[in-house]
This record gives structure tokens, C-alpha cells and sequence, in this order.
């Protein structure tokens, strides 16, 4: 989103992946905290395949596809 | 953001750092795993079926663009006729989009793949049978990255600017001295697979040919 802000999908330090093993939340990390405390965006539901995501839009009007 | 409900229904949803925004106005029966790409504030997909969005007809394959300003919804691109459209051949940029389209897959069996920028008058560029091109782009650039490479062209990365203009960035080296050879389509199917033939220059050596797999790799020379 910024220069210190990301939009984040892992699997990593325990959080949710679907069952084919790909991520099943998107998190907005601050640099310099715990990516596991990182604030969850969005979580694909039950029966979802997968997801991905786009960032569009000029710096400070950044917004999530 | 597209969520894969299916593996043949992609919903687009736009999402801000507060959560979930409005949808956009675009169906879920999308090509390309739904992906869109980006220009002027506008979103681009593909359809992977007929569509009626506002009241209004899309056929099967066109491309069409959701602005996020207006949310409306507006045709790009319907497959021209004796073309298709192959999903995710198009690339966003500051100035528009660029779309790779194949003609005459099957009649004369000489695909050529043309080059359309959406959104101004451009000058398309058609390439040559056996020749494949593909591009990248991002909505912040004034060019996009074209690829081009086949059977007897090596990888070569240009950038292409709005008014057509080329400017080559890399290009590979040859693995052998291919100028004897030319391409010809044989014979091609509305299936994923083609056969392509290379052929040698038949003054040259006429008795001598080589088949070449879909990725332009020699298979089986036979003298």
C-alpha cells in the first residue's frame, strides 16, 4: 500500500491455508511487527478454491483488487 | 481482489484497509482465473461466457473494463471477427491497453498474432506464422513489455510504446543457424495443440525436415 505497508497472503507461523495448502487470509502488515499479528484483511470462506490480489490505484490511493 | 469460487467462477471484490469495499458490476465467468489488469482506474477482464451487464449485451470472450470511479461498465474489445482472443494476452499501461489477438487459427492455418491498443488510434503489429507474442504491463508505465520468440527466432524483449514505436531491450542468441529454414502451418485444430513443420530450404537439402513440438523444441530430424 506504502513504503511500510504490504498487503500479505502466507501460510506461515500458523495461520490459515486452505486445503491445498494455499493461504486462506490476506493480512496488512506493518513493517517492523509480527507478521502474525499482522490485522486480517480478508478470509476466503468454507468451499472457496483460492484467491489472489492486485494493488491499483496511485500511491496514497492504493486499493486492493 | 479475485476469490476463485469455483474453478470456473472468479468473483472480483475491491477491498480497502478498512475491509471489503462495493463489488464491482462484473460477472463471475471470467477467463484467466479472473485476474484483471489495470489502467486509467479502470479494471480489465476477460468473459469467459456471454453476459448482459446493465442492460447490455457482451459476447462470449470480449474484454471489458469497470471503472472505479463512474462504476460503469464498457466494452473494450469483442473477439473481431476471425480472431480470438486468448485470455490473459493483454496488458495494462498508462495509456491504455494492449491486446494480443490470433487470427486464422483454422482455414488457412496461418496464425498471426495482431496487436491492438485500446483506447487510442494505434497502428497494430502483425507478426509472422510460428512466431508468438506475449505482454506484460503496468498501469503506471508509458510501455509495455513485449515478448516475442519462436521456432526460428530467439526470445527477444521489446519495449512498445502507445504509437506502435519498438525498442528492442534483449535478445537471446540463436542455439543454431536456423536462416535456411523457413515456417509453414500445416495444419492446425481448434484445440490447444498445433502441429507445426519446420521446413529446410528445399533447394538447399529438400529430402531433410525436422518437426518441432508447440514450444518450438526439435523433436526428430529425419534425412
Amino acid at each position: 500500500m506504502d513504503a511500510d505497508t504490504l498487503v500479505v497472503a502466507h501460510t506461515t507461523e500458523g495461520a490459515r491455508a486452505l486445503p491445498s495448502q494455499f493461504p486462506a487470509e490476506l493480512h496488512l502488515w506493518k513493517r517492523g511487527t509480527a507478521l502474525a499479528k499482522a490485522p486480517t484483511l480478508f478470509k476466503v470462506g468454507p468451499t472457496d478454491s483460492l484467491f489472489q490480489f492486485a494493488l491499483t490505484g496511485a500511491p496514497g490511493h492504493r486499493k486492493i483488487m | 481482489m479475485s476469490l476463485a469460487k469455483t474453478y470456473t467462477q472468479f468473483q472480483l471484490t475491491e477491498l480497502t484497509p478498512q475491509g471489503p469495499g462495493d463489488r464491482p458490476a462484473i460477472p463471475t465467468e471470467l477467463k484467466n482465473f479472473g485476474s484483471p489488469v489495470f489502467t486509467n482506474n479502470k479494471v480489465v477482464v476477460q468473459l469467459a461466457t456471454a453476459q448482459t451487464i446493465d442492460s447490455k449485451s457482451y459476447p462470449a470472450e470480449s474484454i471489458i473494463a469497470f471503472d472505479l470511479a463512474t462504476r460503469h461498465t464498457s466494452l473494450v474489445m469483442a473477439p473481431p471477427e476471425g480472431a480470438f482472443l486468448t485470455g490473459g494476452d493483454y496488458a495494462g499501461s498508462r495509456h491504455g491497453l494492449t491486446i494480443v489477438a490470433t487470427r486464422n487459427l483454422h482455414g488457412s492455418c496461418t496464425p498471426r498474432r495482431r496487436l491492438v491498443t485500446a483506447g487510442r488510434s494505434s497502428s497494430g503489429l502483425t507478426e509472422q506464422p510460428g512466431i508468438t507474442l506475449a505482454v506484460a504491463g503496468d498501469e503506471a508505465d508509458d510501455a509495455v513489455l513485449l515478448n516475442e520468440q519462436g521456432f526460428l527466432v530467439p526470445p527477444r524483449a521489446s519495449l512498445l510504446k502507445s504509437d506502435g514505436a519498438r525498442s528492442v531491450i534483449d535478445t537471446a542468441t540463436p542455439v543454431m543457424e536456423l536462416s535456411g529454414y523457413t515456417v509453414e502451418i500445416r495444419s492446425a485444430k481448434a484445440e490447444r495443440r498445433c502441429l507445426h513443420r519446420l521446413l529446410f530450404d528445399a533447394q538447399e537439402d529438400p529430402g531433410r525436415w525436422a518437426d518441432a513440438d508447440d514450444s518450438g523444441r526439435l523433436r526428430r530430424f529425419r534425412r
